[in-house]
């Protein structure tokens, strides 16, 4: 084994593309270095802002308790609350002096500010900070005066321990776990071509003895990668001499709390959580490829068990032996405790059962799988008497490996998809957490005013009383405080709102927490006067309405979303509203029917359709360059139309046949996981179009919408997305058959649709604008009406773009058709 | 006759690459056609299987002309440059070619095996050498059992058995009655083919009996005479020497210098007309020194 082993790392060393490793992982991390340095200041400027606002507060409270104390002085207990005051605006000129020297070392005063608001909440006093936010910081100043630390940039860190992290989740991925099974097992297939093992086989080494020693030099490389990947991460935070910076606490939500954790954790999981699962996946692939299974079916054999992993760990949470958790979904349950330790000694110990499983496989001569792949014999082909070109189109992009390549990438892409939804779903707890806070902090906010004007009345009664004591004259003052009520019910929202976070993980937790927004009587948008009403307002409620009615939990949180209008206004708002857009229109769900909307909505269709034309399709100009096969098929009696006709049919069957697989894929996975879901849920659609009794008229935003249910949508954009692939199917032919290169056609045809896309949007306000097809590239903006609106044309929707796609497309197909064979001109 | 070329007229830039090439080819015959590089050879086979745009002519097989797809039911190509799948096997290329022709697997082993392409027929042609690629092209020209076979230069990058072979194939494919148009630069083997050489220069075609007239030219040799130049001067007749010998290529000039010569008491040793070899003659007819 050891010479095997020699041998074969003496390969992967003299290879030159090695050192292309060291250089990528430089690479990424200058290029993530450079882009955290211009960005950084985003945790600087979020503490300026908490403690400017502070300030105002505090400067605000002292005014007036020092204006009261002169008009009709202060008890006891309001005298020791202006003193804390006093005090808490000390430590906020402190802490506001530091961080405009741009010095983050502010744990101490910060510390000293949260206990000085601690016990000014003991006295008389208006609270005016969110109590559980407040606990967060105290818990995180805390660590960070333990340990010595000052704030630092959390979201773009460029020197840190966190900029480690960053780095490590980005290298110990797993984008890169199947980076490097891609690559082990292109060599393994390589090195069968080239007969190696045969080699090891006739110098008399064992099966053993060849397929451990040929595993061992790749996990050897694998164990480098980490040493390197992990020193090279490390290096920034280590010559600024920020390494200490390992200790800091990051917040992770578990449950309805948010827990500290130190980034070292992080550091020290993923690195040896990675290692494991790359090695079981090798030695996976070994079994199977020692055993002559296919690409195809290695690919299927290996994803198979960690796509249930994954399903399991989504339906049923966390479990103990389940190694999906290696790369994904350990944060709350792995590094919140000290569990990771054990968790990892125990996946180390079922890393050792499998190569000990693995054994007997390798040793033994038995074969499962017959086929064999990239043999230097290929099947023969025996082809069928119908459809004689069809078949050839069809064998020469089998033999090329494309169908298999185009397989994997779309199920990339599917699978991508429905990881994404899921994992926007299971942070979907984290959001309402969040969603609550916000309300609670706004809440919090309102009833600081409230209960200010509160005092106030009291104070203006008391000094009107003071004066009808003076005078003797009798002044009509009202007994009861009108604010009070104001206070009562800030106070009833934010228990109201305290009480959901126990709901966070139910599952019908967006349709509680709009009853409970909903309770806190906001009023109907019919009671607003008509000219304010805009699109937003009126869809939110009326789309809750039609839930309401068919009993359908809402995807996003709230009871208040936004229209694509909003996404036109938020352009002019700051940074913190965009963010807030965005948190108000994200939706969550895990059904498939919700997965194939995001599919649809996120618009992955161009990128799809993008990897039909680089990857799969062909046309005439595939057979001029660089070998002129045309004339192979010209010389036999065959019609120059037959081939280009018989390459645009290919190219459509197979674009048609792959989506369909993969959206069955897509399907099946997230029905699997989530269930079916509603085909009935109301989607918003616009129109420009003006009817009382079909639409509802927003005259603000000068726009008609309705409803209409997901699943018609769905189907109005197959019929789209099918005459959008017709008509890029003909264009790429027909450029196929004026050019000469296939490089050339499949750039010019990008070229051509990214041009017309930008030129249709762009112009999109023309007359006439509806009978370019470039316009309906946008499928799901076409198929909801926004496009329509966009263009004040009705005439931009789904079955005209649909018609007008086919005809267009069919045209483009018929001027292909316009030529014929060579010969006396 | 098979192939009928009529007033075939190809230009590259206004630049007449073939001039109104007319020919016929007949059942059975082998035609070897010679010229130097960019003479035009390769361009006319690819006139005659509209491969290239024509600017004048007809191209005829049993009625059918060269745009009509049953053109190629009857005519094969052995094409110079590489026009395979490179990631399909030779098999791939057979079965479909024999699809397409609606033959019988057995066919296709039969010329598997005539070739002697067994051993790697099923292997990627991006893996074959050029020799044998070139012994698949022939396979696959042969397939189809055309009535003609249009091959140019067959015999690159073949070894001497496969060249041997090949030149067995062919005759086999004489004997068969199947015509072949062979463009080579091995004149040595176009020799051992075929009598029947056809020459292109300056895009003119020209056949064997317009240049039977090169084959040599008539040699009269004297005895006892040492100058027989410094006696030709009073003849008032044009004349040619060479190595004391009289030469013409004129049969009729032959006649007037023997009454001439006898007239003068000249003793005529031999009157020969000697064969001369392809190699001189495309010498000769290409003015190669």
């Amino acid at each position: 084994m050891k010479d095997v082993v020699y041998f074969i790392l003496k390969g992967i060393t003299k290879n030159k593309c090695i050192l292309l490793l060291p250089l990528a992982i430089i690479l990424l991390i200058a290029s993530l270095f450079i882009i955290n340095h211009n960005q950084t200041g985003a945790t600087q400027q979020e503490l300026v802002e908490i403690f400017k606002e502070r300030k105002i507060t505090v400067n605000f409270l002292i005014g007036r308790a020092t204006s009261k104390e002169r008009q009709i002085g202060l008890t006891k207990e309001q005298r020791q609350s202006l003193d804390s005051l006093l005090l808490q605006e000390q430590h906020i000129k402190e802490i506001s002096s530091k961080l405009k020297a741009n010095d983050l070392d502010i744990a101490s005063a910060h510390l000293a500010y949260l206990n000085e608001y601690e016990q000014f909440e003991g006295f008389d006093s208006i609270p005016y900070n969110n109590k559980n936010l407040l606990e967060i910081e105290r818990r995180k100043a805390e660590k960070l005066i333990e340990y010595g630390l000052s704030y630092t940039e959390q979201t773009t860190p460029y020197n840190t321990a966190l900029f480690t992290k960053q780095l490590f989740q980005l290298l110990f991925s797993p984008v890169t776990a199947f980076l490097f099974l891609l690559i082990f097992c292109y060599k393994y297939l390589s090195d069968r071509e080239n007969r190696l093992f045969d080699f090891f086989k006739i110098n008399s080494l064992s099966s053993a003895a060849t397929y451990y020693g040929y595993l061992i030099p790749f996990l050897l490389t694998i164990v480098i990668y980490i040493v390197i990947a992990s020193s090279l991460s490390l290096l920034p935070a280590l010559i600024t001499g920020n390494i200490n910076t390992i200790h800091y606490p990051i917040e992770v939500t578990v449950g309805s709390t948010l827990v500290m954790v130190p980034v070292w954790k992080w550091l020290v999981f993923l690195p040896i959580s990675w290692g494991i699962f790359i090695t079981l996946l090798l030695i996976l692939a070994t079994c199977l490829l020692k055993q002559r299974s296919s690409l195809g079916m290695t690919s299927a054999m290996i994803s198979t068990p960690f796509i249930i992993a994954y399903i399991i760990s989504l339906r049923f949470g966390f479990y103990m032996a389940n190694p999906i958790h290696l790369l994904v979904s350990y944060e709350v349950h792995l590094l919140t405790t000290q569990r990771y330790i054990s968790y990892l000694v125990g996946m180390f110990i079922l890393l050792i059962l499998c190569f000990i499983i693995s054994y007997p496989i390798i040793k033994s001569q038995w074969m499962i799988f017959r086929t064999p792949v990239f043999n230097m014999n290929k099947k023969q082909y025996h082809p069928q008497s119908k459809w004689k070109l069809f078949q050839f189109e069809h064998l020469k992009k089998k033999r090329k490996g494309h169908i298999l390549f185009t397989l994997l990438l779309l199920s990339g892409i599917t699978g991508g998809t429905v990881v994404i939804v899921n994992q926007q779903f299971q942070s979907m707890p984290i959001k309402a957490l969040k969603a609550i806070e916000d309300f609670h902090n706004f809440t919090i906010e309102n009833r600081a005013k409230w209960k200010m004007m509160e005092d106030d009345f009291e104070l203006e009664k008391e000094m009107q009383l003071l004066k009808q004591q003076q005078s003797g004259e009798e002044i009509d003052t009202p007994q009861e405080n009108p604010f009070t009520a104001m206070v009562e019910d800030s106070n009833y929202i934010y228990n109201a709102l305290e009480s959901l976070k126990g709901e966070i993980h139910s599952d019908d937790f967006p349709e509680k927490f709009r009853e409970t927004l909903q309770s806190f009587d906001y009023p109907t948008y019919k009671e607003i006067d008509g000219a304010l009403w805009t699109v937003t307002v009126m869809a939110s409620e009326e789309q809750q309405h039609i839930l309401d009615e068919k009993g359908i939990i809402a995807w996003p949180l709230g009871n208040h979303w936004v229209s694509n209008f909003d996404e036109l206004r938020k352009a002019f708002d700051n940074s913190k509203i965009i963010k807030r857009y965005q948190d108000r229109n994200t939706k969550y769900g895990n059904s498939s029917l919700f997965s194939i909307y995001k599919y649809l909505n996120w618009n992955i269709m161009l990128s799809v359709l993008a990897v039909f034309v680089l990857l799969l399709w062909t046309t005439m100009s595939d057979e001029r360059q660089p070998n002129p096969s045309i004339n192979f098929l010209t010389t036999k009696p065959i019609r120059i139309t037959s081939i280009y006709m018989t390459k645009w049919a290919y190219n459509l069957a197979i674009a048609y046949s792959l989506l369909l697989i993969s959206s069955i894929f897509i399907f099946l996975l997230s029905t699997i996981i989530g269930g079916l879901g509603e085909a009935g849920y109301p989607i918003l659609v616009y129109t420009v179009d003006r009817n009382p009794d079909l639409y509802f008229y927003s005259i603000v935003d000068d726009a008609s919408f309705y409803f209409e249910n997901l699943s018609t949508l769905i189907l109005k954009s197959s019929l789209l997305i099918f005459a959008q692939i017709f008509f890029l199917n003909s264009l790429f032919s027909l450029i196929g058959k004026w050019m000469k290169n296939h490089y050339a056609t499949i750039v010019v045809t990008l070229i051509v649709a990214a041009v017309g896309y930008f030129l249709a949007n762009r112009y999109i306000a023309l007359s006439g604008m509806y009978i370019n097809p470039f316009v309906y590239f946008d499928t799901w903006n076409v198929v909801d009406g926004w496009k329509s609106i966009l263009a004040r044309d009705s005439k931009i929707n789904y079955l005209n773009g649909s018609i007008i796609l086919l005809i267009s497309g069919s045209i483009l197909f018929c001027i292909g058709l316009l030529s014929k064979r060579k010969g006396a001109l | 006759m098979v192939l009928q070329v009529n007033q075939l007229t190809k230009k590259y830039k206004n630049k007449a690459v073939l001039q109104n090439i007319s020919f016929s080819i007949n059942t059975g015959e082998i035609i070897g056609l010679v010229g130097p590089n960019g003479a035009g050879k390769s361009t006319l086979m690819r006139s005659i299987l509209a491969l290239e745009n024509i600017e004048n002519g007809t191209i005829t097989v049993k009625d059918t002309t060269n745009n009509q797809p049953d053109f190629f039911k009857y005519i094969s190509f052995l094409p110079s440059d590489n026009y395979l799948y490179m990631h399909l096997s030779g098999y791939d290329h057979l079965s479909f070619v024999a699809n397409i022709y609606d033959l019988e697997k057995k066919e296709i082993d039969e010329v598997i095996d005539l070739i002697g392409i067994r051993s790697y027929v099923n292997q990627p042609v991006k893996s074959y050498s050029y020799g044998m690629r070139q012994h698949l092209l022939i396979a696959l020209s042969i397939l189809t059992k055309p009535l003609i076979i249009l091959m140019d230069e067959p015999f690159n990058g073949l070894d001497p058995t496969s060249t041997i072979e090949l030149k067995q194939l062919i005759r086999t494919l004489h004997s068969q009655e199947i015509s072949i148009l062979i463009s080579t630069h091995n004149l040595d083997i176009l020799e051992d083919l075929t009598d029947t050489i056809w020459f292109i220069k300056e895009g003119k075609l020209f056949t064997n009996d317009e240049i039977s007239s090169l084959e040599a030219p008539y040699e009269i040799e004297f005895m006892y005479l040492d100058n027989i130049e410094q006696l030709m001067k009073g003849s008032h007749l044009p004349f040619q020497v060479s190595e004391n010998r009289l030469l013409t290529d004129a049969a009729h000039n032959v006649e007037k210098y023997l009454e001439w010569l006898i007239k003068n008491g000249v003793q005529i040793q031999s009157v020969n007309r000697s064969k001369k070899n392809l190699e001189e003659i495309y010498k000769y007819f290409y003015n190669v020194e």
